[in-house]
């Protein structure tokens, strides 16, 4: 029997959803290893994964879980928990802060998802709203290192013809320096003349 | 919140030592010097195109700047620095940049004889390679002004001129005249390697100017009440932002040629394209006719704010760092020139407070050689009494008058020819030669 899951969890928002998860979690005697979780105009989400030191019936999991609301309350998803590598595409990338704005519309995120799906760029992270008409998305983006950069913006922007988007790509160190006062580049330093070689 | 700046380098600036190809023999001094470059620099276009493409910034421009020519040759001739010339240029092609500097002279004490030969050999050595650019330092804070040198730069400017007479004396622009010059500019014609320099090194002159103007539009529209101490804090927080990514790319590619990253140098330098102008930043702050009172405020606010982010965002800021004013590279001052309301006289106000100089300014071809010179002399005075650098790169069109045009091309823009007033009306001054001593540093007033 498994002893690693995947949980996910969807619920209206209110105190004490994660409270209440976690107790679950703990009296089964398992630990949390990441947890990610985020509230959406007023739905509460979170995926989360664990290890038990014994085995666990699935069922007994998402028992336990549901139990720590109101009948009903949370949809509750289990699934055993494999590690899994990262796809070979993927280990020859960078992270990239991808940002559109401009007139909402349908559809946007369906063309620049579709759009990056095809150069086999992936999502880690996404981040959309709606404010005043005007939509914003952020995302968090792993391009293989073979990719043209000012193509895939040009690219985007030209996905919307009919009224322009306005579109950003920044490589994730770029984003960081510029952005985080603390960021340090990593880089080996050459010798340098009548410096003590450590 | 990620800004859509789209930023790029200006320019990544290889600075390469020569002292160690210096040889009694010109043909193997230009030898050596043609293999150090290659080594040296051999990958740098492909370095820098690698990086460039990996993280989406643009780099404009690759450069070298090598060892003082007038240093490699001993006893050198006009002939012999000729020779040196057609060397760096024929390696700058080699290695694919577009740009190398280094032909320069350090005289503002006095020279030497092979200084004086480098001098004088600019000439032909400007009109006939294509890539060398010559700079000569004739005043310093500490030394004063060597009127001598200037007298002597002065008709070597107006002969490189006529020798390019077929492209509006564009010869002339490769060549500056400075005082205080800096040891580690990354940016032409005044790019060269000083002798307190590493064997190599690399320099960057970071994002243009459309960043900046952006930003104070964008700060303009989101708050119009936003007063002038507001509009330089968003300046400097472009300007940390713009700073952090020449620092990024610089040290990548200081990394991957293996050898130490030197500066950043945070200077606002434009190119004749629409967006890219130090004078449309001036506009979008609210001088709608540059030149005009006010202009020398705006520049001295925007100036101070540019090094104060870029100064938090790096601790290897050097080079220049100012706002360069440069009349044919910058669409909005060339249009204000244009319109007759920006001056030379103006000009010269705004190169206290700021800037590189009197600088890519096209002015009548038949100036005498003596009003050049107390051009060049007014402009060092600003530089040696403030203790700050300026320079002169006044480019005399062969055949053509005040108010005609002189096309250059390129990055290098066009403009109307600017009158200059009083001439030789000072040329007894100039003509006494000799030394204006060292300046007082205390008694400020």
């Amino acid at each position: 029997m498994p002893k690693d899951f995947v949980l996910s969890v969807m619920s209206r928002d209110r105190p004490g959803i994660v409270a209440g998860l976690t107790e679950a979690v703990t009296e089964l005697d398992g630990n949390i290893d990441a947890i990610s979780q985020t509230v959406l105009q007023g739905y509460f989400t979170i995926i989360l994964t664990v290890c038990f030191d014994e085995s666990v019936e699935p069922a007994a999991l998402m028992a336990a879980v549901k139990e720590s609301a109101a009948p009903g309350e949370l949809e509750v998803s289990v699934k055993e928990h494999r590690v899994l590598q990262p796809e070979p595409a993927m280990q020859d990338a960078d992270r990239f802060v991808l940002t559109i704005h401009g007139a909402d519309r349908k559809g946007i995120i369906r063309r620049v998802s579709s759009y990056l799906s095809s150069r086999n760029v992936n999502i880690e992270d996404l981040y959309a709203y709606v404010h005043d008409g005007q939509f914003l998305l952020i995302a968090q983006l792993q391009v293989p290192h073979r990719l043209a950069v000012e193509h895939l913006r040009t690219d985007m922007e030209a996905l919307w013809p009919e009224e322009q988007m306005r579109v950003s790509l920044q490589h994730e160190d770029v984003f960081l320096a510029t952005s985080h006062v603390d960021f340090r580049q990593r880089v080996p330093k050459a010798p340098r003349n009548g410096r003590p070689s450590r | 919140m990620v800004q859509e700046e789209n930023l790029d380098v200006r320019t990544v600036t290889l600075g390469i030592s020569l002292l160690d190809c210096c040889d009694p023999d010109i043909g193997r001094l230009c030898r050596k010097v043609a293999l150090k470059i290659t080594r040296k620099a051999g990958s740098l276009v492909r370095v820098c195109d690698e990086i460039s493409g990996r993280y989406g910034i643009p780099i404009v421009n690759k450069r070298l700047a090598v060892t003082p020519a007038s240093g490699l040759v001993a006893g050198g001739s006009e002939e012999a620095l000729f020779q040196v010339a057609r060397a760096l240029d024929r390696s700058a092609q080699e290695v694919g940049v577009d740009l190398v500097g280094g032909f320069t002279a350090l005289v503002q004490k006095g020279m030497t004889p092979t200084e004086e030969a480098l001098i004088r050999a600019i000439p032909r050595s400007l009109s006939e390679t294509e890539r060398v650019c010559a700079s000569v330092n004739v005043a310093s804070t500490a030394a004063g002004i060597n009127v001598d040198a200037i007298n002597l730069v002065a008709r070597q400017i107006l002969e490189l001129a006529r020798r390019t007479a077929d492209h509006d004396g564009f010869g002339a622009a490769k060549l500056m005249v400075f005082a205080n010059i800096p040891e580690d500019n990354p940016f032409m014609s005044g790019a060269y390697l000083g002798y307190g320099e590493p064997d190599c090194v690399v320099n960057i002159g970071v994002s243009g100017p459309g960043v900046v103007k952006r930003a104070v539009e964008r700060l303009r529209e989101q708050e119009p009440d936003a007063d002038l101490g507001e509009m330089a804090d968003q300046i400097k927080r472009t300007s940390f932002r713009v700073t952090r990514v020449g620092e990024l790319i610089g040290r990548e590619v200081a990394a991957r040629l293996g050898v130490e990253f030197g500066i950043v140098d945070l200077s606002l330098a434009p190119t004749p394209r629409v967006g890219d102008s130090v004078g449309e930043v001036l506009e979008a702050m609210g001088v709608s006719r540059i030149g005009a009172p006010g202009s020398t405020a705006a520049v001295a606010l925007l100036n101070d704010a540019v090094k104060k982010g870029g100064l938090f965002a790096s601790s290897s800021v050097g080079g220049l760092s100012g706002a360069f004013v440069p009349v044919s590279e910058d669409r909005a001052l060339a249009e204000a020139v244009r319109r007759g309301d920006l001056t030379l006289e103006k000009l010269e106000a705004i190169t206290s407070i700021c800037s590189v100089g009197l600088d890519m300014i096209p002015i009548p071809g038949d100036t005498d050689p003596e009003t050049i010179a107390a051009l060049i002399a007014d402009e060092m005075s600003i530089g040696v009494i403030n203790r700050k650098t300026t320079s002169v790169r006044i480019i005399p069109v062969p055949g053509k008058a005040a108010g005609e045009t002189a096309v250059f091309g390129g990055l290098f823009g066009q403009s109307i020819i600017m009158p200059v007033r009083g001439v030789g009306g000072a040329a007894e001054f100039v003509r006494h030669g000799g030394r204006i001593p060292a300046p007082l540093q205390s008694l400020n007033n």
